[in-house]
């Protein structure tokens, strides 16, 4: 619950809450800020208030802007196959794009959120998903943490007085190695011993620290399950789902003694909290390497269409979150977060006695108690050693994005290359526009009217595995007003001239067809906007001209827009007469 | 196709893209050639990755230390009529290692995993791992038109220590205007790379990144001219775009090259 002011002892005061409550937003998997820039390097340029720019349709001043920034989900997209109730803790889904066999677990999936009456929710797959058939059942459940001690001692010296610390996330239980019994026993409701007195075999040890264990967890101290497995295992099992029981267990055995895999795997049980319908629309914020996503158009990007002369107009830059690349400790390439928790060969007890450790990190390793080995007689066997091998991070890599404007135009591709094959033109990667600096030359001019709308497409094609794909727009929101001739003459007797930025609109960019001799915007628009009318010599040259209209305003210097308080008086049906 | 991806360098750009690209209604002029402005009426930016292959790779596309993919055209680079590709060529970086024991001649990605026999007595490597220590890629040449090498020294045509960029000179995160080339449409003006790998070692994403931008250009009648002349007192602001770089000696004293 938020506090209120008095808790925070200001004179804050509550606001109305946001279109959407705090358990809709969109919780993610984020690697953040990977790097820090004090000046966040060349950033998109923005138009101030007052300022002149022409558009296609003529010239309009900025009256106001607003910076805006914008989130693309691009995982895979699927469906509900059923309806489901809060509470379920299982998602069938349906129709998964194609090219995911799989989605790990922890796997973020963002739930409907199309439409702002429509209720949203991020859940988190608790298990590995199987994708077949384009289908899959999620599992929402959580997963409780585990972890193994491996006995290798074997002999009672090596436990007696020796520490187990074990946590289940709340409660922390101190087992103790007890040389006088072998019977497990409680202490306090912290502190247990388990027998260690005449231990010869780690089958022995693995029992009995088994035991005391199970005795923790019988009295109620402790919420974890022993088992013994393989003879010299003891599996633990968290007894409660969740991350609190990713804990580490410390112990003050010999690591040569008893190995540790620590408490891993715990993930928080993550049921609906919103029912939704079957068909719900759902996107997997995972994409894996080689998925190809189909191309998704954002009409939440559309400027608003205001009552009045004013006109809404967006300019956004697309760029690309990184993830960080690495290079294996192993020398392997194409390595993303992988884990370097796996064993090294050699990595392992030579069988010398005592002596022969080996070194996986900085310095001697110094073993403590009675074992300290302080002089060079005490290594007279061969030992090995790593040094300091862990992965390193040698840069920054993401998905490529690929973009229509409009809907079926493709965007910053060589104007000769296959327009269906998405691979070595047309793409935004983070090498081109990176989050961090989002590159101008790229950027996308969003007029009223869904016609000029841009589409996105992802590519994963950099080997790695993407966590959160999605496409991040920056840019500024303007409100514009028509000049109207009245007013582009007065400014031009008060100073002669006037400066003013060309707008290019999307059906203005780059002219996609090679022709010399059809209108700029086809021969069905145009013998459709020309309908019922003679055209004049002059017409006809314009209309098969390569000039635009936004062009004509250059050269013709000082038109004011045709649309506005001039403009007025005009029956708008006349262009269709 | 998948190749092996080292990422981006976390840097900035130091090339403001902004500044050496043509906006929308520049008026421009092709140097060399007699009359003829044009403007710029569209603006758009572009990607085109050259991705060049060797035979008998073993996997993916890497191509080993001492590769030469001779000159090539990509055809799929001639613009349309009444278009301009301004590009920019850069090089994919691969990251560079120093191993642990202090080599570095073709050390590829060392192995930090292979253990270290410590014979008897208190011994330690300490932290001894690899170092990152740079940046390495292939080096590409250039000839545009096809034939006419570019970048290089003018007594050393045919000289492999000029006329190259690497990911040093232009680097695909931060890629070098002043290496930039100019195509317009027709095969002829097509340019000619050559992709060398010299590094020393075997390089894993071996493409040649071209960045920058493709215009719709319009010329404009006589009388055009004339009316923004008009329009800025006498005066024609345009800009001079020189698609080939420096005349040829071939060209130097020929008179179809324009004085102006």
């Amino acid at each position: 619950m938020a506090l209120t002011p008095t808790q925070l002892n200001t004179k804050s005061r509550a606001t109305a809450p946001g279109p959407r409550p705090a358990d809709e937003l969109i919780h993610t998997s984020t690697f953040g800020r990977l790097n820090h820039f004090p000046n966040m390097g060349i950033q998109p340029k923005r138009f101030h208030s007052g300022q002149l720019i022409m558009l296609e349709r003529g010239l309009y001043r900025v009256i106001t802007s607003e910076t805006v920034a914008y989130d693309v989900y691009m995982g895979p997209r699927c469906a509900l196959t059923n309806a489901e109730a809060a509470g379920s803790t299982s998602l069938e889904l349906k129709n998964v794009e194609d090219g995911v066999t799989s989605i790990p677990a922890g796997t973020r999936i963002l739930i409907g959120g199309r439409e702002s009456n429509e209720p949203l929710e991020v859940v988190t797959s608790s298990t590995t998903t199987s994708i077949s058939s384009k289908t899959g059942t999620v599992n929402l459940a959580g997963v409780a943490a585990t972890a193994n001690l491996k006995m290798i001692g074997t002999s009672a010296g090596d436990y007696s007085t020796k520490t187990i610390t074990i946590s289940d996330g709340t409660n922390t239980v101190v087992f103790t190695g007890n040389g006088s019994s072998t019977a497990a026993a409680k202490t306090t409701d912290t502190a247990y011993t388990f027998g260690s007195q005449s231990i010869s075999a780690a089958a022995t040890a693995a029992t009995r620290v088994q035991a005391a264990i199970a005795l923790a967890k019988s009295n109620g101290d402790l919420e974890v399950t022993a088992a013994v497995a393989s003879s010299v295992n003891v599996n633990l099992t968290q007894d409660n789902v969740g991350k609190s029981g990713n804990t580490t267990i410390a112990t003050t055995i010999l690591s040569a003694k008893m190995g540790i895999d620590q408490f891993t795997g715990g993930i928080n049980s993550s049921p609906l909290v919103k029912a939704f319908k079957a068909g719900a629309v759902a996107t997997i914020l995972f994409a894996p390497n080689g998925f190809e996503s189909a191309f998704r158009s954002i009409v939440d990007l559309e400027p608003e269409n205001k009552d009045d002369e004013t006109e809404g107009l967006a300019y956004v830059v697309p760029c690309v979150p990184a993830m960080p690349a690495y290079i294996g400790r192993d020398g392997s390439t194409n390595v993303g977060v992988d884990s370097d928790e796996t064993t090294v060969a050699n990595g392992v007890d030579n069988g010398g006695a005592d002596k022969n450790y080996v070194n996986m990190g900085q310095g001697l390793h110094n073993q403590t108690g009675a074992d300290v080995h302080a002089t060079a007689s005490d290594y007279a066997d061969v030992g090995y050693a790593f040094g300091n091998s862990h992965r390193v991070r040698v840069g920054l890599t993401s998905p490529k994005i690929f973009i229509d404007q409009p809907a079926g135009t493709r965007m910053f591709f060589a104007s000769e290359s296959n327009q269906m094959s998405f691979s070595k033109t047309g793409f935004i990667d983070a090498h081109v526009s990176p989050e961090w600096e989002p590159n101008n030359t790229f950027g996308l001019w969003i007029g009223v009217g869904e016609r000029s709308l841009p589409q996105f497409k992802l590519l994963v094609d950099n080997g790695l595995d993407i966590v959160n794909p999605r496409v991040r727009l920056i840019g500024v929101k303007y409100l514009v007003k028509p000049v109207g001739e009245r007013e582009v003459k007065r400014m031009i007797q008060r100073s002669g001239s006037f400066n003013y930025e060309t707008i290019p609109t999307a059906n203005e960019a780059v002219r996609k067809v090679q022709s010399n001799n059809a209108p700029s915007d086809g021969w069905y628009q145009h013998v459709k906007k020309m309908r019922t009318r003679s055209m004049n010599r002059t017409e006809w040259e314009q209309s098969i001209s390569q000039v635009s209209n936004t062009t004509r305003n250059i050269l013709s210097g000082s038109k004011g827009s045709s649309y506005g308080a001039e403009g007025r008086g005009i029956d708008p049906r006349r262009d269709h007469r | 196709m998948a190749r092996v991806n080292f990422g981006r360098s976390p840097t900035v750009r130091g090339w403001n893209n902004q500044e050496n690209l043509l906006k929308v209604g520049y008026i421009i002029k092709f140097a060399g050639e007699q009359g003829g402005y044009y403007m710029v009426q569209a603006v758009e930016g572009m990607t085109y990755d050259l991705v060049v292959t060797a035979n008998g790779n073993t996997a993916g596309t890497e191509v080993s230390d001492g590769y030469d993919s001779g000159m090539f055209v990509d055809e799929d680079l001639e613009p349309l009529q009444g278009h301009l590709y301004q590009l920019v060529p850069s090089l994919y970086r691969q990251p560079k290692f120093i191993t642990r024991s202090g080599t570095y001649d073709g050390v590829g990605f060392p192995n930090d995993t292979t253990a270290v026999t410590l014979v008897a007595g208190t011994q330690t490597i300490g932290g001894a791992r690899r170092d990152y220590v740079g940046d390495i890629s292939g080096s590409v040449f250039l000839q545009h038109p096809q034939g006419i090498p570019r970048w290089r020294a003018d007594e050393a045509p045919n000289d492999d220590k000029t006329g190259f960029i690497d990911v040093t000179s232009s680097p695909a995160d931060d890629p070098n205007y002043t290496f930039q080339i100019w195509l317009r449409s027709g095969e002829s003006n097509l340019p000619a790379f050559r992709y060398v790998n010299s590094s020393g070692e075997a390089l894993f994403n071996p493409v040649i990144h071209l960045e920058g931008a493709k215009y719709r250009i319009v010329p404009l009648s006589e009388a055009q001219i004339q009316d923004i002349r008009k329009q800025q007192n006498g005066k024609l602001r345009y800009k001079l775009i020189s698609a080939y770089g420096l005349p040829t000696s071939a060209s130097i004293g020929s008179d179809y090259y324009a004085q102006d």
